[in-house]
């Protein structure tokens, strides 16, 4: 099936001359464009197998075993109820959890939805916020993590140890929380194309989708170009 | 012969009736002759694996457009490539020029200069020079992009006017 010609008459000028030199260089494609039918034929076998559907089995697989974490926070919290601090921080990381397991569902969600035979503008928005969400999720993610040390403090502490225990508490906490700001600054959309955030975005699934975000005023420009057109 | 072979030769004929316009879109996304191949490999597996997907009240030209021009857009934007790449055979290429030789020297230097300028416009405007050169009706232009036929005369009117100015100052009279 090629593409129909009869259509083409429906343009509102006779080509013009830009469109004559692209035909003179469709012609001499014709004649000299050679297929190599082995590798087509390799390629439609072998890189189909490679898609995307293993990245939406990574995310279920994470959030099954997000559910099953909070599941066994939620059971460690009811059992160590009567430790204040083991149940505000269990809380606070089951809530981190809670938030990072329904990014990774709207990612699904969002991979799911994507496809590539909609319009251009539709499809490549539709990449821009699903990058967005993998960028957010990962930051939210770190986020908990200076609230981890606090999930291992007993109850009561022997007598004289306590300052030196919170002395330990309070510089792990610190170095994570300062680590954490480091983090949350530099794990952004804008950075998602960049070293080592490119490299955690791409394992998350972002390989596909990046720069996407960079390419939202292209399409935000579209958009007002659009409007302005319209009135 | 069964249907799945059935599907698999309809799938290869159209690749080959499409050849051009799938080398010309790669050609314009993709600077190095790797990435091309790269490009290339990439359209023909997501063309493949939409297959299923088609459906028959769009126009097969509308929908091939869309999934190859949405292919080169966003790998366009990746710095690296997947690392599936199928190479048996060293060189070989899925698409290759058999004569290259020119047979008008102005007439290449002018095809050449296009690719050059068209290749430095932006991911969406370079899309829609494509499908302008493709010679395909407003309407479907609109359809592919999705923005309206007042917009596509619009930007059209803008990017060849600036295509212009470019082979004027290359001194290839283009009026």
């Amino acid at each position: 099936m090629s593409i129909d010609e009869h259509e083409r008459s429906t343009q509102p000028d006779a080509p013009d001359q830009f469109q004559q030199l692209w035909k003179a260089y469709d012609v001499k494609l014709q004649h000299s464009l050679k297929l190599n039918q082995r590798l087509l034929e390799e390629v439609r076998s072998r890189k189909v197998r490679t898609s995307f559907n293993w990245q939406i089995g990574f995310k279920v697989m994470v959030i099954v075993l997000g559910i099953g974490w909070n599941i066994l926070l939620g059971s460690l919290l009811w059992t160590f109820r009567s430790n204040p601090v083991f149940v505000v921080s269990a809380g606070l990381i089951i809530l981190f959890t809670s938030y990072c397991i329904a990014g990774y569902f709207l990612q699904m969600l969002l991979m799911l939805q994507i496809n590539l035979s909609k319009s251009i503008l539709a499809t490549q928005r539709q990449l821009a916020q699903l990058e967005a969400v993998i960028v957010w999720t990962l930051r939210v993610s770190f986020l908990q993590a200076p609230v981890w040390p606090f999930l291992f403090v007993p109850k009561t502490l022997p007598a004289g140890v306590a300052p030196l225990y919170w002395g330990i508490e309070g510089v792990v906490v610190l170095l994570l929380l300062l680590a954490v700001v480091w983090l949350y600054r530099r794990i952004t959309v804008a950075g998602a194309s960049r070293g080592w955030v490119k490299k955690m975005v791409d394992n998350e699934g972002g390989k596909s989708i990046a720069r996407a975000r960079a390419f939202i005023k292209e399409i935000a420009e579209y958009q007002r170009e659009e409007v302005a057109a319209a009135h | 012969m069964t249907d799945k072979n059935h599907n698999e030769l309809i799938f290869l004929q159209l690749i080959r009736d499409n050849k051009g316009i799938l080398y010309k879109i790669c050609q314009l996304y993709c600077r190095n002759a790797g990435d091309r191949e790269d490009l290339m490999q990439e359209m023909i597996c997501q063309l493949w694996r939409s297959g299923q997907q088609f459906d028959a009240n769009y126009k097969f030209s509308t929908w091939m457009y869309r999934i190859a021009l949405n292919v080169a857009i966003s790998f366009y934007r990746k710095e690296t490539r997947s690392g599936v790449r199928v190479s048996p055979g060293g060189d070989l290429r899925l698409m290759e020029l058999e004569d290259k030789s020119p047979d008008n020297e102005d007439l290449e230097e002018k095809i050449d200069l296009l690719q050059v300028f068209i290749s430095e416009l932006g991911e969406l405007d370079k899309a829609l020079m494509i499908l302008y050169l493709e010679e395909r009706p407003y309407r479907e232009i609109a359809e592919i992009l999705g923005i309206t036929e007042t917009n596509v005369a619009t930007k059209l009117s803008r990017i060849k006017g600036r295509l212009k100015q470019q082979f004027l100052k290359a001194n290839k009279l283009f009026l």
